[in-house]
């Protein structure tokens, strides 16, 4: 693996945060964001993304600072133009795509892991805009691949995994059903991965459940790390 | 005010203040895990609705019928449990439930266990107090949801997802009528039991995602009346100050205590004036989360299955509504107020809407199921789009009507008329 970060540590970069932030802000300044011109968000989400602390979380990205380096901020910032020329709805979700591609483009790093939410408005109660969180996030993937083919330096090495973080909370439940995920129960539990490219042997089903712990892994097993001190073990019969 | 029931007042809160007392001592008796929940409780008593009173003094009866032998015996293993989690070295707050307690217990090792203890304790104490209780009159009750008109349901397949538990049938035209027909004048709902014209039982509740409900509040003063277009100008105030909550246990604490406790008067409106039970159960709602916040319908469903459990009424409607589409950008930062964050006027979501309303109609009636008061329930659901409308009754009990044929209107009023009047 290639070493990026001081001390190797991963870089997180938290471009939902990004969007929340520079709309509340906007916001609370008196500057609604009239969002039928695109390019008029522009400058309130590169205001933020130089602030301190643009997460609102206070993580350190880099140094003791939780202010982004210039290289970081340039990546963003090429994912805000995207944004802004782009037609595609404009989510979360959609703006961690754009900076997760040009990460890719930008930085390659062997080990790419996003985190999408758009599905988790469940926990607000609007069916229709979980299952229209998922269609974006489904779609979002495909376009993922579709990235991984054309950029030389994962297409034909690349291998993606895909699963939900968890279930949801049976219909019923005193936890509210679909909202929540609290449920020690197979609902929250049993979920699904659809695992493709490169380490994959062919296409199969596999049946046996696995567990989240036997993730690190399997892709541990892919980079050839040998054995490390993990909790779980790798897939089976994955790769080639 | 007559000055008998003048001379009632004082009496009953000096006798409600000894037995309150009475009950935090008993709950000292407890181990030290289990008395923040009942202290709440107890402090808030003059907050809760008839039924909670009534079950909340079942603990401490069942406390006091136990023998002191006894009740160590049973509180035992729990008081290990407690020694071995270092809970004496723990900043364990016992009047209240907070999130630092929950977190301090959520991180021992011994969670899971010190879960199936306190299930147990409070299992057991219970049902010494509920042997002391002589049991209530049971009668019938009424769980009605309305999809209205401006919801495009589709006929065909929005009771598929009731599990074949009712029946469909077909409503001849002007669904809409029903719930004048049901709220209004003396053939009302209101008219057929002196509990729902009695403000104190709490035994009528109307929740509404617009205000048309509580448009008809006047004929039914004992109502308990929620409206989430309404409570708008109290929502938005909430809403904001939600936002400032601090991402750190101790400060979320502090912020949803001086929440509870601030002076929301200005922000309520006139329906809930002199209403402090309801107010404070609609902050207790907000500060639960579900959406009601945010999504008029999910506040429907939350509103609805909260007062399902707390208030257990003879009679709950809860009528549904429209959400507006998220818009770009906002969507986002879907808890934050969609009207500050963005100019762009609000569009209706009709289809979606319909979607969101028709689970958590399911959903409501699922909440109910969990309750014994169930077993006496006629649940219906009401599509005013679709003219059609799903119908469960108690098991035994069978509805009039066959998918085949349709129904008018003032025959299904007249059927839930006579249901509450049997």
């Amino acid at each position: 693996m290639r070493d990026f970060g001081p001390a190797y540590g991963a870089n997180v970069v938290f471009p939902k945060q990004l969007l929340i932030n520079a709309v509340i802000r906007a916001a609370s300044r008196g500057r609604a964001v009239h969002t039928t011109d695109r390019t008029t968000v522009q400058p309130e989400i590169e205001a933020m993304l130089n602030s301190d602390n643009y997460d609102g979380l206070g993580w350190s990205v880099f140094g003791e600072s939780s202010s982004l380096d210039p290289i970081t901020i340039g990546t963003i910032q090429g994912a805000i133009e995207n944004l802004v020329r782009t037609n595609a709805p404009v989510t979360g979700d959609e703006f961690t795509f754009l900076v997760a591609a040009e990460v890719m483009r930008r930085f390659a790093p062997s080990l790419l892991v996003i985190t999408f939410s758009d599905m988790e408005v469940a926990h607000f109660g609007s069916y229709s805009l979980h299952v229209a969180g998922i269609r974006t996030v489904d779609r979002l993937v495909y376009e993922l691949w579709q990235q991984v083919q054309t950029l030389p330096a994962y297409s034909g090495k690349t291998t993606l995994f895909v699963l939900p973080e968890f279930g949801r909370d049976q219909d019923g439940s005193t936890t509210n059903g679909f909202f929540n995920h609290r449920q020690d129960s197979d609902s929250t539990r049993l979920t699904w991965m659809m695992c493709m490219g490169d380490a994959v042997r062919q296409a199969q089903i596999v049946e046996n459940p696995i567990d989240q712990t036997d993730i690190c892994p399997t892709m541990a097993q892919i980079f050839g790390l040998g054995r490390l001190d993990l909790p779980g073990k790798p897939v089976p019969g994955l790769w080639k | 005010m007559t000055s008998a029931t003048m001379k009632e007042v004082p009496d009953k809160q000096a006798a409600d203040l000894s037995r309150l007392t009475l009950y935090r001592g008993l709950v000292a008796r407890l181990p030290v895990t289990m008395r923040p929940s009942v202290n709440q409780q107890l402090d808030q008593w003059e907050m809760l609705f008839p039924f909670e009173q009534k079950r909340l003094a079942e603990f401490p009866r069942g406390l006091e019928s136990l023998p002191p032998a006894s009740l160590d015996a049973l509180t035992r293993p729990l008081r290990t449990l407690e020694a071995n989690m270092g809970v004496e070295h723990w900043n364990f707050v016992q009047d209240s439930d907070t999130m630092g307690n929950a977190s301090l217990l959520a991180r021992s090792e011994y969670y899971a266990e010190w879960r199936r203890e306190v299930q147990r304790v409070f299992e057991a104490v219970n049902a010494a107090g509920h042997e002391k209780v002589p049991s209530q009159p049971r009668f019938n009750r009424i769980l009605l949801m309305i999809l209205p008109e401006s919801l495009p349901v589709d006929p065909t397949t929005v009771w598929k997802q009731w599990d074949q538990a009712g029946e469909e049938f077909k409503i001849a035209a002007e669904s809409r009528r029903l719930i004048e027909l049901l709220l209004n004048g003396q053939l009302g709902i209101g008219t057929r039991s002196a509990n729902l014209a009695d403000a104190e039982s709490s035994d009528l509740w109307l929740i509404d995602a617009e205000a048309k409900l509580c448009s008809f509040a006047s004929a039914l003063p004992a109502a308990c009346s929620l409206s989430y277009a309404i409570l708008k100008p109290f929502r938005d105030k909430f809403l904001a100050e939600a936002n400032t909550v601090s991402k750190s246990i101790q400060g979320a604490d502090q912020i949803l205590t001086a929440m509870r406790h601030q002076d929301w008067t200005r922000w309520w409106p006139a329906d809930l004036a002199g209403q402090a039970r309801l107010r404070n159960f609609v902050i207790d709602l907000f500060l639960s989360g579900n959406g009601a916040l945010i999504f008029s319908n999910a506040f429907v469903e939350w509103a609805a299955s909260e007062a399902l459990r707390r208030a257990r009424p003879r009679v709950m409607i809860a009528r549904f509504g429209m959400r507006s589409r998220p818009k770009p950008f906002t969507s986002i930062a879907i808890f934050e107020n969609q009207q500050q964050v963005s100019t762009l006027p609000d569009v209706d979501d009709p289809e979606n809407s319909a979607i969101d309303a028709a689970i958590l109609a399911r959903y409501v009636w699922l909440a109910a199921t969990r309750y014994p008061e169930y077993e006496q329930t006629y649940t219906l659901c009401i599509s005013e789009n679709a003219n059609s409308g799903y119908v469960i009754a108690p098991a035994g009990g069978r509805p009039l009507w066959s998918r085949e044929s349709s129904v008018t209107v003032e025959e299904v009023h007249k059927w839930i008329v006579e249901r509450l009047s049997a």
